[in-house]
């Protein structure tokens, strides 16, 4: 083929594919001469793959791509200043110098560099251009090494079952890292997607005419059947995966140079070539240039909220005697019926039979399409929740045990909470993800534990833990209202058959304070001897423990039960601890490295050293099945009674 | 004869409950009823559940349409006539109360504890929301002429240091303080020759680990020739024991014990032995139960390992006499019996001594 008879569109591509190439073996020179911070994941001879799909794309699709994503942003969105500066840290880049190579956001194009969980999220993103009767389509790039990942099946299986707008692209470069593809995938790529029902197709970089006209059906039939398909591209890495880390036989990269499609267009249309050349090493030098000039990005100012020493007291409402769980699913009919952004993911949450606590009884019948009922996939409820909610919807995902909460954790910690932050502050992540978490019902040691230590402290993701004594009506209320990030909200199981107007021991009051998320407190008529920190499900064995404390001991007891754990508010706790000078801290969950540690570690920073401290957890083991083994092994009232006693008795 | 009435419990349906809501009755309350007819619908935390009447008769309703019910608690009655009366522990609705707090004062036992010994009113401490032992100890600072008071002014000048007395010496203070019969005990002492008690003891290997055996046991036996020192005074009339149970005295580390050897007047020198070491060795591992010091009718106490050589021994509470073993002087020991006079006299109590001293020379 020469430079004449070439098309114009065909012609672009091979403009644009010099560009992409000349970016990146500039970005490894400004690597080598220690002008990037970190690595980079080239996609020199892959360059055709990004380009083609683009070039088929129509403005509002959605890309999601992984870590060597160069090549599909500026094939997307032609930005390439914002990557220069982008990777190069500079405050003008697309992500103000914090994503960095492998997190790029602009527009309707995102990237992560965690293999798999990409999947789930453009998954969600498919999701929510079907539930806006939109006619673009998401396209999710991932390699043959992703297909290693569970979270892809996971997505590929709800993306086939929902019938979502949803477009696979596999880069078949033959390499996970460094691992030769014989090594690691059994079986076929097609045959993935035909296991799902998903019609697949072939095509190489090799073949750019094709492979455009490839990709450009299987956009269409995506946009046309708004169902997923798979596009399979064989290609080769001409590259090291990162920097200087290539064991590939130096036979076979020299032969794939030798295939490559810009060589061959070199040595066809050499005239042709030398211009697209000289053109993209203009731009791309002046794309440097310009990064060089740029400014360093100013660190994010510092959101520490200094502690409040007073605040307004009220006494709790717990004059409803419905069930807990009855008030929280009244809440969330009352805000889908609100917004009709909210929308409900988990398992089992559709009618008849509404939740394994019921706590979405009723919800599918009354909002048709707005509560998703998925397969038992943890990782892809969160992570097509994330894709909800980076497309503007409200997802309050259900998690059906605290205990799986483990198998959501990359959506939570590398998504969910990345995205804002290392996007540059241009997305939100608006999602709860409710989870019952505490034993005490013979379940054992997968359906029993309290996890919260292992999901608090992550950054922009909010950990709060709902109470037997806590109206969750107006807790939802507020929370769904206000909501800009990810929220995790923690209801122990067996607060979902209690009432809120269970007796109130006599000569104690609940009251809560005046933040947004109220702190809330058990307060003793007579000046406390000592403070008990409960939250979750041990707010009732505390409740109970002051009041034996009192009755048989003779000794005053203030519990605070603070709701929201991360970001925590030390401000309650300091005023009863610096009274009453002894704290016990009660935790359901593993004690060392937990919530009383952290409590107690921000009390002695706020000044407030001159006390006793207790840690109460349960033991260091997995959660027994057997009642008598449970009862010793998690924290109850007779162990809150006893540590509190030894305050006073010694031991 | 008719049948029980038939409680119908409420159920549990799933282990997140500990209460259940009734939603409504669906027949009404001495309603006709069939076995497998729906009676009434609870609402859990997951469904509305329907229960169903176990047998044919009439239904009889324990609570109110909308109370929360305790899960294994009562919900209703079956009943063979419609008038058939409840059980009347259980009659009546048992529904948890709902009020969200119970309004008043809340008392510790300490606070309360001191409120009855002084016998306050707990009026005094309206509007208290929580009184605890000092709130009843700053109350009783503020009252006019208290005993606290009383015993302060009588102090003046000095300087004193208050420490609790253990429960133990409490219930040892209560005890004998009504052994005390106003005054009325007395005392009678006899000397035991040492000679004639040591040859009793060396006939008698089997007891050479507990010897006070040998007194226990015949001073038990020695009760039913004298009925008034087995016995107690109460209003007026003298109460005669059946049983002879003696307790004996042990006051080593764990603190003053009177364990008591049961029916020791019908037992073997050995059985009582045994008896004794049973109860010595509890009292060392701290494990003596409250049936082993109770219902004593007689006690015997013995300080001559001390080299205590007189003493006066204090009545128990519903005993008429306590005796008393002292260390020898010279080659004899004295027997000492303190006794109630209201139900005897000093020549009887002297008989019973004189019937022990021939005894324990003679065993």
């Amino acid at each position: 083929m020469t430079g004449k008879d070439l098309p114009a569109e065909l012609s672009e591509l091979y403009r644009k594919a010099f560009l992409i190439r000349e970016a990146e073996l500039r970005l490894l020179e400004l690597f080598t001469q220690g002008k990037v911070n970190g690595t980079i994941h080239t996609c020199v001879g892959q360059e055709f793959t990004g380009l083609a799909v683009a070039s088929a794309l129509q403005d509002g699709d959605l890309v999601f791509s992984n870590h060597r994503g160069h090549g599909h942003f500026i094939a997307v969105t032609s930005d390439l200043d914002g990557l220069v500066a982008e990777v190069t840290g500079k405050a003008s880049g697309v992500c103000k110098g914090r994503g960095g190579s492998q997190h790029l956001h602009k527009d309707g194009f995102y990237s992560n560099g965690v293999q798999g969980g990409t999947a789930p999220v453009a998954a969600g993103m498919a999701l929510a251009l079907k539930l806006k009767g939109s006619k673009s389509i998401a396209v999710a790039f991932i390699g043959d090494g992703t297909l290693g990942e569970g979270a892809v099946y996971e997505a590929l299986n709800i993306a086939a079952k929902w019938s979502l707008p949803l477009l696979v692209v596999v880069e078949n470069n033959l390499y996970s890292q460094s691992t030769p593809q014989a090594q690691t995938l059994a079986g076929g790529i097609l045959e993935r997607a035909a296991a799902f029902n998903i019609p697949a197709s072939s095509s190489t970089t090799a073949d750019p005419a094709g492979l455009a006209k490839a990709a450009c059906e299987a956009v269409e039939a995506v946009r046309s059947s708004r169902a997923p398909r798979l596009l399979k591209v064989d290609t080769y890495r001409l590259k090291a995966h990162s920097k200087g880390d290539d064991d590939r036989d130096p036979a076979e990269v020299r032969q794939a140079w030798d295939r490559d499609p810009l060589s061959l267009f070199s040595k066809s249309d050499s005239r042709k070539a030398s211009e697209f050349a000289k053109k993209a090493n203009e731009a791309v030098e002046a794309s440097v240039a310009k990064a060089a000039a740029a400014a360093d990005p100013a660190p994010a100012p510092a959101r520490v909220e200094p502690v409040r020493r007073s605040r307004a007291w009220k006494p709790l409402d717990l004059s409803s005697d419905k069930t807990l769980v009855s008030l929280i699913n009244e809440a969330l009919a009352r805000n889908m019926a609100r917004d009709p952004r909210l929308v409900l993911l988990g398992e089992d949450l559709a009618d008849p039979y509404g939740g394994a606590f019921k706590a979405t009884k009723g919800l599918s019948t009354r909002f048709p399409g707005r509560v998703f009922n998925t397969p038992i996939s943890e990782s892809a409820i969160v992570g097509l929740s994330n894709g909800l909610a980076l497309q503007g919807y409200l997802p309050v995902a259900e998690i059906m045990f605290g205990d799986f909460l483990t198998l959501a954790a990359d959506q939570i910690i590398n998504h969910a909470s990345k995205f804002r932050y290392m996007y540059g502050d241009s997305v939100k992540v608006p999602l709860v993800i409710r989870t019952p978490m505490g034993g005490r019902r013979g379940y054992g040691a997968t359906h029993s534990q309290c996890l919260e230590k292992h999901f608090l402290g992550v950054p922009d993701t909010e950990l709060m833990a709902l109470h037997a004594r806590l109206d969750p009506g107006p807790f939802y209320d507020a929370l769904l209202q206000g909501l800009d990030k990810p929220v995790i909200v923690i209801e122990d199981k067996l607060l979902y058959g209690s009432r809120l107007s269970k007796p109130v021991p006599a000569g104690f009051v609940w009251e809560a304070d005046d933040s947004p998320v109220p702190t809330t407190r058990l307060r003793p008529a007579a000046a406390p001897d000592l403070t008990i920190l409960a939250y979750g499900g041990m707010v009732p064995f505390a409740e109970a423990a002051a009041e034996r404390l009192f009755d048989e001991h003779d000794l005053a007891a203030e519990v605070i039960a603070p709701v929201r754990l991360y970001p925590f508010d030390p401000g309650p706790l300091v005023e009863s601890v610096s009274g009453s000078r002894r704290l016990l801290t009660a935790e359901e969950g593993v004690g060392f490295a937990g919530f009383g540690a952290e409590a107690a570690s921000q009390l002695a920073e706020l000044g407030v050293t001159d006390f006793q401290l207790k840690r109460l957890a349960c033991s260091p083991h997995p959660v027994p099945s057997a009642a008598s083994l449970e009862k010793v092994a998690l924290p109850g009232t007779d162990h809150i009674v006893s540590a509190c006693l030894e305050f006073h008795y010694g031991e | 004869m008719a049948n029980d009435p038939l409680l119908v419990p409420v159920p549990k349906e799933n282990v997140n409950d500990e209460t259940v809501r009734l939603a409504a009755w669906k027949s009404g309350d001495r309603s006709k009823v069939s076995a497998g007819d729906v009676v009434a619908e609870l609402e859990t935390s997951k469904a509305i559940i329907e229960v169903l009447s176990p047998a044919a008769g009439f239904l009889r309703h324990a609570a109110s349409e909308g109370s929360v019910l305790p899960v294994g608690g009562p919900l209703c009655w079956i009943t063979e006539a419609a008038d058939a009366p409840l059980p009347l522990s259980q009659a009546g609705p048992q529904a948890c109360p709902s009020s969200p707090s119970a309004s008043g004062s809340r008392f510790s036992k300490a606070a309360m504890d001191l409120i009855s010994k002084h016998r306050l009113d707990k009026a005094a401490f309206s509007g208290k929301g929580m009184v605890r032992e000092s709130d009843v100890l700053a109350h009783l600072g503020k009252r006019g002429k208290t005993a606290v008071e009383a015993s302060a002014a009588h102090l003046k000048g000095l300087s004193v240091t208050r420490e609790d007395l253990p429960g133990r010496k409490l219930a040892e203070i209560a005890s004998l303080s009504q052994g005390q019969n106003a005054g009325l005990s007395s005392l009678v002492c006899l000397p035991c020759p040492l000679e004639g008690y040591t040859k009793s003891l060396s006939r008698h290997p089997e007891i050479s680990a507990t010897p006070l055996a040998l007194i226990v046991s015949a001073a038990g036996r020695l009760l039913k020739a004298h009925p008034a020192l087995n016995a107690f005074y109460e209003d007026g009339t003298l109460c005669l024991y059946d049983s002879a149970h003696v307790g004996f005295v042990i006051d080593a580390d764990r603190g003053l014990a009177v364990p008591v050897v049961r029916d020791a007047d019908k037992k073997d020198l050995k059985a009582v032995a045994r008896d004794m070491q049973d109860l010595m060795l509890s009292y060392e591992e701290g494990e003596l139960s409250v049936e082993a010091v109770s219902n004593g009718t007689f006690t015997v106490t013995d300080l001559s390992a001390e080299g205590v050589v007189f003493f006066h021994p204090l009545i128990n509470q519903r005993q008429a006499a306590i005796l008393g073993i002292a260390a020898p002087r010279g080659d004899a020991f004295d027997l000492i019996l303190s006794f109630d006079h209201r139900v005897t006299e000093g020549r009887a109590a002297a008989r019973f001594l004189r019937d022990l001293r021939d005894r324990l020379i003679a065993a």
